[in-house]
């Protein structure tokens, strides 16, 4: 794919004032991802603030999710590119710690423990924020595990009433509809305490009703907590309801990227979107 | 949740009993093998005891296997390298059964670790062949080797029908007293087991289990958690083939054969994956089906015992023909009928 489109111009909305990875919340600088003859992403550089509100749109395979995967250390980028969180370079660093160091993650095709309830899935990675120790832990009365397992039960419950989730508490996964799974699966990266959150497709397959109640939590969650929100998605009319700044991709490289009203008007993004020339 | 009952703090959510039936079903349950020794038959009191061994290391295949998901087929070879270190620490340096236990169970977490290390880089079955290899070398060749001796201190080995708990100080030796502490190592176990399930380790064991990759990606180090269940489970294992040694009081590497793994594999899926009622129910029954069975051929047809595995196998293959998901869901089948009755929902 890499050298099929017409490279963006110097200046102007194609390829707007990237943030400096380096010093950003989230970053990267210069990343390109191949498998093979394919280039899923192709040099690409973007720096997200902290606070900010950034959707990544575009194309089924212009690259979003490699993107995404890339970011949070799923995949290693190719030779040359780097990863910064928080303004420290975290390309070699392996996706765990990513997430412990405040990078959390949903996942497109949810990929929740689907053997277990709603309450143990979040209280799986409750216990990752948690650190446990294993003596504790074996111990149980005696080495301080039950206190701690009642303060993250404490705290995921706080977050089962946030996202309106009590009452599937003790559903198992696959019991649940589409709407509560993709609920299910915010409740569980917010159990991390995540400090930027990468959202794969959050919306993806919700009825309109869920569609606003996804809305309504993250923007509760970027307006009052200060969350930092990556956001994959589809649906322009969201992008560019709750947006702050919005990156367009094709064919894995940055085609676009601004506030989210200028860079819908763009005629290369529409071309990509309509067909249209 | 029973009618009328409620947890008023997040610490009562997570007891071991947590409502007043169960509460009720320990103290009637409780004396139930505290006072079985002394109205059952010798042989049934041997029984028990080596059920009680085996949970301990079933347990610990639990813990590899259930919750972590790595499937290790050298579980006789951790029995046997348990067993081996144990007769050591009790001959050679007379230390008692305790400190012979936490010695075999440490140096069998270690070897475990070992051979859990190609989880860096592959899983699943890939993982089990090493393990398996490990069956093969220590059991076929090293154990049998007099040039080895240095290390496993002979092939074949007794030992002492009394030995102290630490050093000479209060020796067990009868059936009986074999009987108790077996049941109360196994009961803190059991425990221990429990804990490790309903805490954060146990969680990230199980998360790594269902989907190693989101764990991963949602903060879990696979290489680190797998290698603990690996040490965690390879130390129970260990435990358990230092007490089958002293309950036998004779060591050779046939009691340690790939079968030995194979017959804890059986009773853990007849008892059911997951829960460590499970697997108390899966060693008891196989147990004592593999005991009466054998009761029943010798009195009634004594020329045909060899056909014991046949009857044993083919009741084994019914059973979870019937339940597959093994006896525990069979009776949570059963708890959910009677609590329905008399309406079918």
């Amino acid at each position: 794919m890499s050298g099929q489109h017409a490279p963006p111009p110097e200046t102007g909305l194609r390829t707007g004032p990237p943030i400096d990875p380096s010093v950003a919340a989230l970053g990267c600088q210069s990343v390109t991802k191949t498998f093979g003859a394919i280039t899923a992403v192709d040099d690409v550089s973007i720096g997200i603030d902290q606070g900010e509100w950034v959707s990544i749109v575009g194309p089924n395979g212009a690259g979003k999710t490699t993107l995404l995967n890339v970011l949070n250390g799923f995949y290693d980028p190719d030779t040359g590119g780097n990863i910064y969180l928080s303004g420290e370079d975290v390309t070699t660093e392996p996706s765990y710690k990513r997430a412990r160091k405040g990078l959390g993650r949903t996942f497109q095709g949810l990929e929740l423990f689907e053997d277990e309830d709603v309450l143990e899935n979040i209280m799986t990675t409750r216990a990752v924020k948690q650190r446990p120790n294993l003596l504790s832990a074996l111990l149980f009365y005696v080495g301080g595990g039950r206190r701690t397992e009642a303060e993250n039960m404490r705290r995921v419950e706080e977050i089962l009433d946030y996202l309106e989730l009590w009452e599937y508490r003790h559903s198992t996964i696959g019991s649940l509809p589409l709407g509560i799974q993709r609920r299910v699966d915010l409740a569980r990266s917010l159990a991390l305490e995540p400090d930027v959150l990468l959202l794969d497709e959050a919306m993806s397959g919700l009825t309109f009703d869920e569609k606003y109640d996804m809305v309504r939590f993250l923007a509760d969650l970027h307006e009052k907590e200060g969350l930092t929100l990556v956001m994959i998605e589809h649906d322009l009319e969201v992008v560019t309801d709750v947006s702050q700044r919005m990156i367009v991709l094709d064919q894995g490289a940055i085609i676009a990227r601004g506030e989210p009203d200028s860079v819908v008007d763009d005629p290369e993004v529409q071309r990509i979107y309509t067909g249209v020339e | 949740m029973p009618s009328g009952e409620y947890f008023t703090s997040y610490e009562d959510r997570m007891g071991l009993l947590r409502w007043r039936i169960e509460y009720v079903a320990f103290a009637l349950g409780l004396p139930i093998p505290l006072l079985a020794p002394f109205v059952m038959t010798g042989q049934l009191v041997s029984v028990f005891t080596l059920v009680f061994i085996f949970i301990i290391g079933v347990l610990g295949l639990h813990v590899m296997l259930s919750y972590a998901g790595e499937i290790v087929l050298a579980q006789g070879v951790f029995m046997g390298i348990g067993a081996y270190t144990a007769s050591r620490i009790i001959n050679e340096l007379a230390l008692g059964i305790l400190p012979a236990m936490l010695i075999a169970g440490l140096v069998t977490a270690f070897i475990a670790l070992v051979f859990g290390l190609p989880a860096w880089r592959v899983k699943g079955f890939y993982v089990a062949i090493s393990t398996l290899a490990l069956q093969f070398i220590a059991i076929q060749f090293f154990f049998r080797r007099s040039e080895f001796a240095v290390i496993h201190g002979g092939t074949q080995q007794s030992l002492p029908s009394n030995i102290g708990l630490v050093t000479d100080v209060i020796t067990i030796g009868s059936a009986t007293e074999e009987y108790f502490f077996a049941f109360v190592v196994m009961v803190v176990f059991a425990v221990l087991t429990m804990n490790l399930s309903r805490t954060g380790i146990g969680r990230m064991f199980r998360a790594l289990h269902e989907n190693d990759l989101s764990a991963q990606v949602l903060g879990i180090n696979r290489f680190r958690n797998k290698l603990m269940a690996y040490a965690i489970g390879g130390f129970m294992v260990g435990v358990s083939g230092a007490l089958y040694a002293i309950y036998i009081g004779f060591i050779t590497p046939e009691f340690y054969s790939i079968d030995i793994t194979l017959l804890q594999y059986v009773m853990l899926l007849l008892g059911g994956m997951g829960r460590v009622w499970g697997v108390i129910l899966g060693v008891t029954t196989v147990e004592l089906l593999n005991h009466y069975l054998l009761e029943t051929l010798i009195n009634a047809f004594p020329e045909a015992t060899a056909l014991e595995p046949v009857f044993f196998g083919v009741i084994i293959i019914v059973v979870l023909i019937v339940e597959p998901k093994g006896i525990m869901a069979a009776l949570g089948q059963l708890k959910e009928y009677l609590r329905k009755w008399p309406y079918a929902y």
